[in-house]
C-alpha cells in the first residue's frame, strides 16, 4: 500500500493519502508516533501569492502590498491529482488579481507562491469540486489601513 | 484551541535545536498560556515549528506572539498586515511548498534574455573564427 503524505499546515501533523481496496482515503496522522487521528472527508488546498512593491521601485510612485489566496476543497479522489487542481486554482486566482490590479502585477505575483495544505476546512465550508474561494488583501502605502475583499465562486 | 506557527530560516545542531524549543516553551507559559503539543518539521533552510496552545487567542495577540516566539521577521510584517486586515486565519499561511512555475512557461523577460544569449554567442564564435 503506497502512501503519499503531505504536512497539514494547520497543525503541523501529517496528511496521508492512500487506497485500500479501491477505496481512496484521507487521513490525519500524528506527526511523532504516526498514530491516525482522524478520517479525512476533505482538506483545503490554498495558494498564497504575494506582492511587494516598494515605493523605491515602484513606477510612477505606486507601490503596492498585495497578498493574495485561493482555496479549494480536495475529496479523496481527487487528492492524487493535486497537481493538475493547483494549476487551475493558479490560473483562477491570477484571472482574479489582474481583474481588480492589472496584468502588470500578475506578472511579478508568482515570484513570491507557497502551497499549503490544510485539514481544517476554514474558507470552504462544503466540498465540491467546481468551488473555490478567494481573498485579496491590499494597501498602497504604510500609512493606509489594508484593504480586503473576498469571496466564493463557481470555477 | 489555538495554533502559533513559527517559521525557523536556519539550521541548528540537534542539542541547540532542542534548546531553542525549550526556550519558546517559557516564553508560552511565562505568557500564562498553556501548550498542548509541539510539531516540529525539518525544511531545506530551517524548521518548521506548530505550537498548539490551550486556549483560543484573538489574531492581532497571535501574530505578536508569533513573532516573541523567533518567527521569520518578513512573515511576521505580513502577519501584523493581515491581522489588521482581519484576514489573519486565512493567511497564516506556513508553506508545504514554494509554488513553481510549469517548467515550459516561457515568460517575455526569459526569452529575450535567451535571445540575447544566443545572440552573444553567435558574434563570440565569429570574432574567434576571424
Amino acid at each position: 500500500m503506497s502512501l503519499e503524505v503531505e504536512t497539514d499546515a494547520d497543525t503541523g501533523d501529517e496528511i496521508v493519502y492512500f487506497v485500500r481496496r479501491g477505496i481512496p482515503y484521507l487521513m490525519l496522522r500524528d506527526a511523532t508516533t504516526k498514530r491516525f487521528i482522524k478520517r479525512l472527508f476533505g482538506v483545503e488546498q490554498r495558494l498564497f501569492m504575494v506582492v511587494d512593491y516598494a515605493r523605491e521601485v515602484a513606477r510612477r510612485g505606486n507601490p503596492l502590498y498585495l497578498d493574495a489566496v485561493g482555496v479549494q476543497a480536495l475529496t479523496p479522489e481527487m487528492f492524487v491529482e493535486r497537481d493538475r487542481y493547483l494549476e487551475t486554482l493558479r490560473y483562477l486566482l491570477t484571472r482574479k488579481v489582474a481583474e481588480h490590479f492589472g496584468g502588470f502585477v500578475v506578472d511579478v505575483l508568482l515570484d513570491e507562491a507557497g502551497v499549503e495544505y490544510g485539514s481544517e476546512l476554514r474558507s470552504v465550508k462544503a466540498v465540491f469540486e467546481s468551488l473555490w474561494c478567494w481573498s485579496l488583501v491590499w494597501k498602497h502605502s504604510k500609512e493606509e489601513e489594508a484593504r480586503s475583499m473576498e469571496g466564493c465562486e463557481l470555477k | 484551541m489555538s495554533v502559533a506557527k513559527v517559521d525557523v530560516d536556519i539550521k541548528l545542531k540537534p542539542e541547540a535545536f532542542k534548546l531553542w524549543v525549550e526556550s519558546r516553551k517559557w516564553i508560552i507559559q511565562g505568557l500564562g498560556y498553556r501548550l498542548e503539543k509541539v510539531n516540529v518539521k525539518e525544511t531545506e533552510h530551517g524548521y518548521h515549528v506548530w505550537f498548539k496552545i490551550y486556549e483560543t487567542i484573538p489574531d492581532d495577540a497571535l501574530a505578536v506572539l508569533q513573532f516573541l516566539l523567533g518567527d521569520d521577521q518578513k512573515r511576521c510584517q505580513y502577519n501584523f498586515l493581515r491581522a489588521e486586515a482581519n484576514v489573519f486565519k486565512q493567511f497564516n499561511a506556513l508553506f508545504n511548498n514554494k509554488y513553481k512555475k510549469p517548467g515550459n512557461a516561457i515568460t517575455l523577460k526569459k526569452l529575450i534574455i535567451d535571445t540575447l544569449d544566443h545572440v552573444i554567442d553567435y558574434v563570440r564564435s565569429h570574432i574567434k573564427g576571424g
